[in-house]
């Protein structure tokens, strides 16, 4: 698994800020991991966190200036994962086991939950950081899995 | 608040008025008419009508570039906005302020792929600081005055304001500006604390260097330093090498003016800059046309780096030292600061100065046959000729405004600028059609000045529709038509790096003494050098604009020449050091 490198954008809330980021980021070919944007404290500020893939290390300090020229941005910065918590929340479809207890089991390990149950189907869900989402989906193998989908990173600084 | 209304149209024009705009440029169209209508009531605003909107675009390109000034780009939407596309990146490029305002169909059919929709917001957004659609009148008045801080606050450039048909009709009583804006991201220059430890550490760099160099960029001229850069040499006694954009910044007369540096750059410029131990980074963002491979330049030198956009520093070229902040203010800070070189530096400044004198003779000597022949292969005139007598003629004192090209390329190497200011040409983006339309800015914002467009006949025929422009406001503008019958810089690079294959830069071109007449326009052909300089004073004297027609030899190569991607050390010097380089000698 490799490492991701975050930052950390808090802009007004404008039409076209997001845009601007993303723009910035297809054209000077970054490898945008993930990207979450979510209200603050303040109203009309958004908190953007956005992760790139580690092979652009030293690509973050241009990245991080690049996007402090855009005009609706209050603040950015390359944060320090030693000292940031980082979520994300995994959904995973997979198709119903006979046996439901194998699954529940496997899902309190992780602290996750069964959040849908059909006849077909069960939806599970699980927070953390990357690690362990990962490390969940590795474990899952053993089942069908039919859907993944996840939030994307959101970090905030100790 | 007052309680008169207004419409969004003339709220726009307004608050351009409020912030000092004295003349606009652009096209009409539908989505625009309101605005236009409203230009009757504003008589304090002159309006240009140009012939294309690229043309709109670079006529007021041209216009700042000469004053400072804005003049604000008004068209209408869909063709009339992706028309002003170019200019608008090639703004950003070289960091010009600029404001566009574009016409938009109406909000309700706004996404409904309406006659003339286009999403210019989607369209500018990667070539602009900034740009907003305009959803209400009563936003009018701030954005405007929003948009017209963020062109020419920080690193000035372009900025676009959409403002769709209905907004500009509908009424306000939002008619003023307020005074303050909330801009959280653009970064504007407070004066630096002069006791900055890179103030020191750069002084420190400056007083022990044997061999430094500056590198001037766009940013003095910019920022107006024009006396502070040439107290800051003389003072630290450390020679200068320009970018195609600082060109102008220090007169070419000056001991310390070593000429332009990079691709196309003097020999003694270049191999300054090769041997250097500092180099002093002035406004300038490390282009790769200035640094060739970029992984070898500045190897053995330290970097000074003064800038005023921070996303350059270390974007290309490591610093060890920068400095972000506004070039006029660091320098007179490092003027206040600098208290003499060391004994060493002061030492070896002269065998540095013997070694650049020697580079100086080098280049003497391959421009001798320019000088005292000045005919190519095909006996016919050399562009580096007429660009010299130009020079003497003018005695560097007048505005040039140039397109792209090897005709560029001799007007930046063989004009020898004296004033501050006074060369005009597309760099970063290298637009071909720049000329034409930017001359006639730079001759709206001095009327009372020489202005030479120095064209080919590729870039000519880009933008000539705008010799309509001319007509219509009875300007006089010196066009200096260099005719080589080719895109010669594209003939240049397929004869060096495409094994001559030259495909399609031939051109058949017309009859342009038959198009200066239906223009109006004085027209002169020139084939011998003992007629460039009367030429030159006939096109002086004429009230209206000309064209002086030069029959060019098209086989006539820029050198000396450091190709893309190559290292400083295996700049291309000449012809016959082309042909043994390339493996090219039969
Ligand atoms: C709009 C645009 N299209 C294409 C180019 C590529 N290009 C650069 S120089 C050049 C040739 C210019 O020819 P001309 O204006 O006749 O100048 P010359 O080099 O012959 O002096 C071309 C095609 C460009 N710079 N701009
Ligand atoms: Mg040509």
């Amino acid at each position: 698994m490799s490492k991701l490198h975050t930052i950390l954008v808090f802009a007004q809330n404008k039409r076209g800020v997001l845009e601007r980021i993303t723009i910035l980021i297809r054209r000077k070919m970054y490898n945008l991991e993930t990207i979450t944007a979510s209200d603050t404290e303040v109203e009309g500020i958004k908190r953007i966190t956005i992760t790139f893939t580690q092979g652009d290390a030293d690509k973050i300090p241009q990245i991080v200036a690049q996007i402090n020229k855009i005009v609706e941005v209050i603040s950015v910065k390359a944060v320090d994962s030693a000292n940031t918590v980082e979520r994300e929340i995994l959904l995973v479809k997979i198709k119903r086991p006979r046996n439901l207890s194998e699954i529940t089991s496997l899902v309190n390990i992780f602290r996750g939950s069964v959040v849908d149950l059909s006849e077909q189907t069960v939806i599970l869900q699980v927070a953390g950081e990357r690690k362990k989402i990962l490390g969940f989906i590795t474990a899952l193998k053993q089942f069908e899995i039919l859907e993944i989908g996840s939030s994307g990173i959101v970090a905030m600084e100790r | 608040m007052s309680s008169k209304k207004m419409n969004g149209a003339s709220v726009l024009l307004k608050t351009l008025q409020d912030f000092g705009i004295e003349i606009m440029t652009g096209y009409i169209g539908g989505a625009i008419m309101p605005t236009f209508d409203e230009l009757i009531n504003f008589p304090g605003i002159r309006f240009i009508t140009s012939r294309h909107e690229q043309g709109a675009g670079f006529i007021a390109q041209g216009y700042t570039r000469a004053c400072g000034k804005l003049m604000p780009v008004m068209v209408t939407s869909g063709p009339g906005a992706t028309n002003l596309v170019t200019a608008v990146a090639d703004a950003m490029m070289d960091s010009v302020a600029f404001l566009a305002i574009t016409g938009q169909v109406s909000t309700k059919v706004i996404g409904t792929d309406a006659f003339q929709e286009s999403d210019i917001i989607g369209l500018m957004y990667p070539i602009t600081k900034y740009a907003e659609m305009l959803l209400k009148a009563d936003d009018v008045a701030e954005a405007v005055a929003r948009s017209v801080f963020i062109a020419q606050n920080g690193r000035t450039g372009p900025v676009c304001i959409d403002i769709p048909k209905n907004v500009q009709i509908e009424e306000t009583e939002n008619i003023d500006a307020p005074k303050a804006l909330d801009l959280p991201g653009v970064q504007t220059y407070p004066p630096i604390d002069p006791d900055l430890p890179e103030i020191k550490q750069a002084i420190d760099l400056i007083k022990e260097a044997k061999k430094p160099v500056a590198l001037v960029g766009h940013g003095v001229i910019l920022s107006q330093a024009k006396i502070e850069l040439r107290e800051f040499l003389e003072k630290t006694n450390i020679p200068a090498s320009f970018t195609l954009h600082g060109l102008s910044s220090l007169p070419a007369s000056h001991p310390l003016n070593l000429g332009m540096m990079g691709m196309h750059g003097e020999i003694e410029a270049n191999r300054a800059i090769e041997n250097a131990d500092l180099l002093i980074a002035l406004g300038m963002r490390f282009d790769d046309r200035v640094t060739g491979k970029l992984e070898e330049y500045a190897k053995n030198s330290k970097v000074i780096h003064i800038e005023i956009d921070p996303s350059e520093i270390n974007k290309n070229v490591k610093a060890d030292v920068a400095i972000n902040g506004d070039l006029r203010n660091v320098l007179q800070v490092l003027i206040a600061k600098f208290d003499g070189l060391t004994k060493e530096a002061t030492d070896s400044r002269q065998a540095w100065f013997d070694s650049i004198n020697q580079n100086r003779e080098l280049s003497r000597k391959y421009y001798k046959h320019i000088f005292e022949y000045g005919y190519g292969k095909n006996n016919r005139l050399l562009m580096s000729r007429i660009i010299h007598e130009l020079s003497e003629f003018t005695k560097g004192q007048d505005n040039i405004v140039t397109d792209v090209g090897q005709h560029q390329m001799q007007a930046a190497k063989f004009y020898k600028f004296e004033r501050f200011n006074t060369w005009f040409t597309s760099g970063g983006l290298g637009t071909m059609g720049f000329g034409l339309p930017a001359a006639i800015g730079v001759k709206i914002a001095r009327p009372n000045e020489e202005v030479w467009c120095i064209t080919g006949d590729g870039s000519f025929q880009m933008n000539i529709q705008e010799l309509g422009t001319i007509l219509q406001e009875k300007l006089n503008i010196n066009i200096l038509l260099l005719n080589n019958g080719y895109l010669g810089m594209v003939k240049q690079w397929q004869d060096m790096f495409h094994n001559e294959n030259f495909t399609e830069v031939e051109l058949t071109n017309p009859n342009f003494a038959k198009i200066a007449e239906g223009y109006g326009i004085a027209y002169r052909f020139v084939e011998k050098v003992e007629d460039i300089i009367p030429a030159l004073q006939w096109s002086k004297q004429e009230t209206r604009s000309t064209i002086v027609e030069f029959a060019c030899d098209e086989q006539e190569i820029v050198y000396p020449m450091i190709p893309s991607g190559w290292t400083f050390d295996r700049m291309i010097l000449n012809e016959d050091h082309a042909l043994e380089i390339l493996n090219k000698r039969k």
